[in-house]
């Protein structure tokens, strides 16, 4: 069956046992160092509304039970325990690592097998284009687990390379129904590996064309007949062509490399076998071996040990220096690719989103805004900067610092329709139950039972009285790996006091959300925001999100009306952008406002006067002007009033 | 045999065949012997509540909790014949053999069935609670129970799934799951006369359309336009459907978020052997809301709901005056000459102040079961959504239909029942205990039309549903179970080949959508 590597079987192709040990040591604590500090699998498990595959776990045996009733559903589940571990970045990126060694040992092994060691660096492509899926925050565990799978099943098939057919065939047959069974479409790769091993590596035809064969008829026979799956996942589970990935857009991100992931080795061998049959028939010399030469060299131990002992002594010591010299330059040479790869696949923008989004949930405000420098001209990132800004009480003094986009308040566009995740931390903020609900339940449908969104539900429904739906999302977070201590008090808290009156963020719900109740497909923003504020006048939230909408679309009239509400903040003066707008409002419409009780700044009048100066200074010519505003005053409402974007102060 | 498998094997026996015979030892040996006991002058807490319910003598173990404080938990159960059940738990969860229970149960038809549960407090004594008492039927429940599961979702959906359950155990199978289509949605499913030879399910789907999928014993078809709501004709010679413009919309207090409004709706019937759709102009008004088919069980009425339209345009949703109130009416149907009588009204919502939908007969013709609710048709949605029965017999004899609100409702919404096929039990779904994930319950009626205290359907693990995050509605009993496979229903659902049947109706809703080109978003429970 399987035999070990052995020191020996590396040095007998030109490669020590140590050599290879440490080029792989080395590449995969860079590995592990670049996944734990600079990709941050937390930030994957926390999927940020960009992943919608990321998949849920359960502790218990009936989740175990619920999950593995179909073939590929042993892997998905092993799969959905170690993506767990990404919650805590460290392990996360130890599991990866781990995940992608053993994909280099099983590659090697497989090399080894078909005797092309000396071609080791084909082991580290696998490493290398998962690389490039974590670089894209996206979500391919899964399926790179069942080619794991596959890949281990080769090993063990090739390895075991039984003399007599109808044992190797029994073999075949037993791994293969085992593996579907584990990892359903994935083995399609082992099937094909194996079915080129017999025809290019052993020349058994009979045995590789059953391989071929069987390819066809397991998924189906297993997979229709005895599970009952439908036709196309009986093929495809698994795969990067499975329809459960091709058809969401998020999700074939980057599918090229696990395209090339799956299709590198059985390529390799491919091209491998042709050359051995070109070559290796024309000049038998050439390449040291026969027909069958697996056999010849591959289970005669006698022979390699003489081999083993030969072949040093017919080389000297400059052989070695030389040799050594070319593995250091070929390991850097691989480490340069590595590297290469790494910086153009490497999606800093993407990870912006997952950062803000993260960081957001947990009420970490100034990371946001350092993440949303990043990326700064997102509409997505921006959302979360106004609520960064809000929370940081900065709003209504620094909004117009930053690139604005009205669309990014509320992500209420048409473009936006299915960015509920985004929103429902919005609405939650809010105190708006209902829709933030909706958003919630909407991104359940998207995103899977994920853990914040859960939780989320669970406040609302207690929030809303509703324990009995509150205890089922409760329970369901009770079973996850790190939300169970969370969800057990509040279950705990509901049985004491079922009201929850002392549990401050639920009083807080309650005390925003809205009463009076009206149906409608879409509630306007401005809608939203009115009704918080007439339950709530104190909704500072609501409030400033209002006056920012009215800022952002130059409705300076309804700004006007609503200023008067300032009073019921303590503001100790009247905000710099509010000033501005007031001072906007002022001069366009050639009206003063009264009655507010503040009185604007001596600083906003001087800066108005000098942008008017300034822009005075290019008559009617708003293009003109623009350079010299910007650089003076990109970060004012002013400028924004006029050139309908900010941020532009240099 | 190589080291590898050796250590394997080795491996396989130490990790799982040595702890299940340490187990199986365990188990058999520890049983306690309860000699004293203090006596605890109350019910024992369990979960779910069977206490006082009446059971079908063919249903699965009622697995529950016992959520009393103690180290250790032991329960007998016994009838007048047959065999005591005792079971021992370290964690309160008591779950009953299955052969022992079918036994005790068949033996004890018509008889009550007692709970004794004690439980060993910290200090080592023992607690006997008050015997528990339910009472096993005379009459068996349909074999089968066929749902539909999903996610309580608004607008979009993701796993959504129409099972069917063994009820004389846990098995759980698909008939069909929307990974066959590629996440499409389905929704209603009807049997012929609760048999499931004969059979429709719904889909709509963005790729493959919105149509039907028809069933006749194992001939599988596709029916070129969608079946809203329907009911076949005990002849199973038809089909009576509505079609509906349905549209859902949001509260922005209300504590269930979803309403759903059928701004259009007519019904039609399938004629199966000629594949037409015919439609009557009594059941098809431009100016009624009609829906909500049901057969009388001679096949000589059919029952439907209806309302006028109270709205002028169908661009704002919800349209004013959108809480309409639905009618009970029907009509006679003469099978052989495919004629129809006098509509008549049955029950007027102006008598009762209620909107009556999803009328349901029993299949011995004495008992209509129905929804009633403050508005509209979508009474999953309504808290205020009861069970209401009426007297069929007493009613044809009277001409008066009154119907009488069971005492089985909860404060929120009960709807979707089905009966069985002898008329004894009903099973409905209902958002009494887990709010939004609506759960489905069993209920007994005696032959005075009495419902007695509801049994939720039982499940292997009792706190199942505590963290279970999906709806299972649209009940149906069958007698057997859909013997046609997901995939062979699922290639027909992919596939090309379709009935395709001329709507006789020309107004504009219905006529889109049975082309398919109005493939609904509104997330439906």
């Amino acid at each position: 069956m399987i035999k070990t590597e052995t020191k020996a079987d590396y040095h007998i192709l030109g490669r020590s046992f140590w050599e290879t040990l440490i080029s792989g040591a080395v590449f995969f604590i860079l590995f592990y160092l670049y996944l734990w500090l600079v990709i941050e699998p937390n930030l994957i498990y926390h999927c940020a509304g960009e992943i919608s595959n990321f998949p849920v776990f359960y502790k218990g045996w009936h989740f175990f039970n619920e999950l593995v009733r179909q073939p590929g559903e042993l892997v998905g589940y092993q799969s959905a325990f170690f993506s767990q571990l990404f919650y805590i970045s460290w392990a996360g990126a130890l599991v990866l690592t781990l995940h992608a060694l053993a994909i280099y040992l099983c590659t090697l092994c497989i090399l080894k097998s078909v005797k092309a060691v000396q071609l080791y660096a084909v082991g580290f492509l696998g490493p290398i284009l998962l690389i490039v899926t974590y670089n894209k925050y996206i979500y391919y565990f899964d399926t790179a687990m069942a080619f794991l799978a596959a890949l281990f099943f080769c090993c063990i098939y090739i390895k075991a390379a039984f003399k007599n057919k109808l044992s190797a065939v029994s073999l075949f047959l037993v791994l293969s129904v085992f593996l579907y069974i584990v990892a359903a479409g994935a083995f399609l790769l082992f099937a094909f590996v194996c079915g080129v091993y017999e025809i290019f590596f052993r020349r058994y035809w009979l045995a590789g064309i059953l391989c071929f064969v069987s390819a066809a008829v397991i998924p189906y026979c297993l997979g229709v007949f005895v599970y009952g799956t439908s036709l196309i996942d009986a093929y495809c589970e698994l795969l990067p062509i499975s329809w459960k990935i091709i058809s969401f857009p998020d999700r074939k991100i980057a599918i090229e490399a696990v395209y090339a992931l799956y299709l590198f080795l059985p390529l390799f061998l491919i091209i491998l076998g042709v050359w051995n049959l070109v070559f290796c028939r024309r000049n038998l010399d050439l390449c040291g071996r026969g027909n069958n030469y697996l056999e010849q060299s591959g289970t005669d131990k006698k022979d390699r040990k003489q081999k083993l002992k030969r072949k040093p002594q017919s080389k000297d010591e400059n052989y070695f220096r030389r040799f050594r010299l070319g593995y250091i330059v070929e390991f850097l040479l691989i480490l340069i690719i590595a590297v290469v790869v790494v910086f153009y696949s490497y999606d800093y923008k993407r990870k912006a989103l997952f950062e803000v989004d993260y960081y957001a949930s947990r009420g970490k405000w100034r990371k946001v805004l350092e993440a949303a420098q990043r990326y700064p001209n997102s509409v997505y990132v921006n959302h979360y900067n106004y609520r960064a800004l809000y929370h940081l009480g900065r709003l209504p003094y620094e909004m117009f610092r930053y690139p604005q986009n009205v669309r990014s308040l509320f992500l209420s566009s048409q473009e936006d329709v299915f960015e509920h995740w985004k929103r429902f931390g919005t609405y939650f903020d809010l105190g708006f139950v209902n829709h933030c609900e909706c958003a919630l339940v909407e991104s359940l449908e998207i995103y899977g039972e994920h853990p914040e969104i859960l939780k989320r539900l669970a406040m609302i429904r207690m929030a809303k009285g509703d324990i009995g739906t509150a205890r089922v999302y409760l329970g369901a977070l009770s079973k996850m790996l790190f939300y169970s201590d969370w969800a057990e008090n509040y279950l705990k808290l509901l049985d004491s006091e079922p009201n929850l009156s002392s549990d401050k963020e639920i009083q807080r719900l309650r005390t925003l959300m809205p009463e009076r109740d009206k149906g409608a497909i879409h509630f306007p923003v401005e809608e939203i925001l009115t009704e918080l504020l007439e339950k709530d006048r104190k909704n500072r939230m609501a409030f400033e999100y209002l006056m920012a909408l009215y800022m952002l679309t130059n409705n300076l009239e309804k700004f006007v009306d609503n200023i008067g509400r300032l009073n019921d903040f303590n503001h100790p003066e009247i905000p710099r952008y509010y000033e501005e707008a007031l001072l906007t409002y002022m001069y366009t419409h050639k009206k003063r406002v009264k009655g507010l009780g503040y009185e604007i700044s001596s600083q906003s009048q001087n800066r108005f006067n000098r942008f008017l100066l300034t822009a005075d200074k290019y008559g009617t010519n708003e293009k003109a002007a623009f350079a010299e505003l910007a650089q003076k005053f990109g970060d004012t409402y002013f400028f924004y009033y006029v050139y309908a974007f900010s941020g532009v102060k240099r | 045999m190589s080291r590898l498998l050796r250590t394997f094997l080795y491996l396989i026996v130490v990790f799982v065949i040595l702890p299940v015979l340490i187990i199986c030892f365990y188990k058999h040996f520890s049983k306690p012997s309860i000699e004293q006991f203090d006596v605890v002058d109350r019910f024992p807490r369990i979960y779910p509540d069977y206490s006082g319910t009446v059971i079908p003598p063919n249903i699965a173990p009622l697995n529950f909790l016992l959520k009393e404080e103690g180290k250790y938990y032991h329960v007998k159960i016994y009838s007048e014949k047959g065999d005591t059940i005792e079971i021992g738990s370290s964690n309160g969860k008591i779950k009953i053999p299955r052969r022992k229970w079918r036994q005790l149960l068949s033996q004890n038809k018509n008889k009550d069935l007692f709970f004794d549960a004690f439980v060993k407090a910290a200090d080592g004594k023992w607690k006997k609670f008050n015997t528990v008492k339910t009472k096993i039927a005379a009459e068996d429940i349909d074999n089968y129970l066929c749902y539909r599961k999903i996610h309580p979702g608004h607008a979009l959906w993701s796993n959504i799934g129409i099972y069917q359950r063994d009820l004389s155990n846990f098995n759980e199978t698909p008939i069909l799951t929307n990974d066959y289509f590629q996440k499409g949605c389905q929704n209603c499913h009807t049997f012929w006369n609760n048999n499931p030879e004969k059979a429709v399910f719904v889909i709509r789907s963005e790729i493959f359309g919105a149509d039907t999928i028809m069933v006749k014993d194992t001939n599988v078809e596709k029916i070129g336009t969608k079946f809203t709501y329907s009911a076949w004709h005990p002849s199973g010679k038809l089909i009576a459907f509505s079609l509906n413009k349905v549209r859902q919309f949001y509260h922005s207090s209300r504590k269930e978020i979803r309403d759903v409004i059928d701004l259009d709706s007519l019904m039609a019937y399938y004629i199966v052997d000629s594949n037409t759709v015919k439609t009557s102009s009594k059941f098809s008004r431009k100016d009624y809301l009609e829906t909500y088919p049901a057969w009388s069980p001679d096949g000589r009425f059919l029952y439907f709901c209806a309302a006028p339209i109270a709205w002028q345009t169908q661009d704002k949703i919800p349209p004013d005056n959108y809480k309409v109130k639905y009618d009970l009416l029907r009509i006679s149907y003469d099978v052989e000459n495919d004629q129809w009588g006098e509509l008549d009204t049955v029950i007027s919502s102006q008598s009762t102040g209620l909107s009556i939908v999803m009328p349901r007969i029993s299949y011995d013709g004495k008992w209509l079961l129905s929804c009633m609710a403050d508005y509209g048709c979508f009474n999953v949605y309504s808290r205020s959504s009861d069970l209401y029965i009426i007297d069929l017999e007493d009613a044809n004899q009277s001409g008066e239909f009154i119907p009488k609100r069971l005492e089985i409702n909860s404060d929120e919404s009960e709807s979707w029942h089905s009966w069985s096929s002898n008329s004894r039990w009903i099973v409905f779904s209902s958002k009494r205990d887990f709010g939004v994930f609506t759960k489905l319950y069993i209920s007994y009626i005696d032959e005075n039309g009495n419902a007695y205290k509801p049994i939720i359907l039982p499940q292997k693990d009792p706190i199942f549903y505590d963290s279970c995050l999906q709806a299972y509605n649209t009940p149906e009993l069958i007698v057997g179970p859909v013997l046609v496979r997901g995939e062979r229903l699922a290639s027909v659902v992919r596939g090309r080949s379709k009935i395709m049947v001329d709507m006789p109706v020309t107004m504009a809703t219905p006529k889109a959508e049975a082309e398919g080109g109005d493939v609904w978003r509104g997330q439906r429970e």
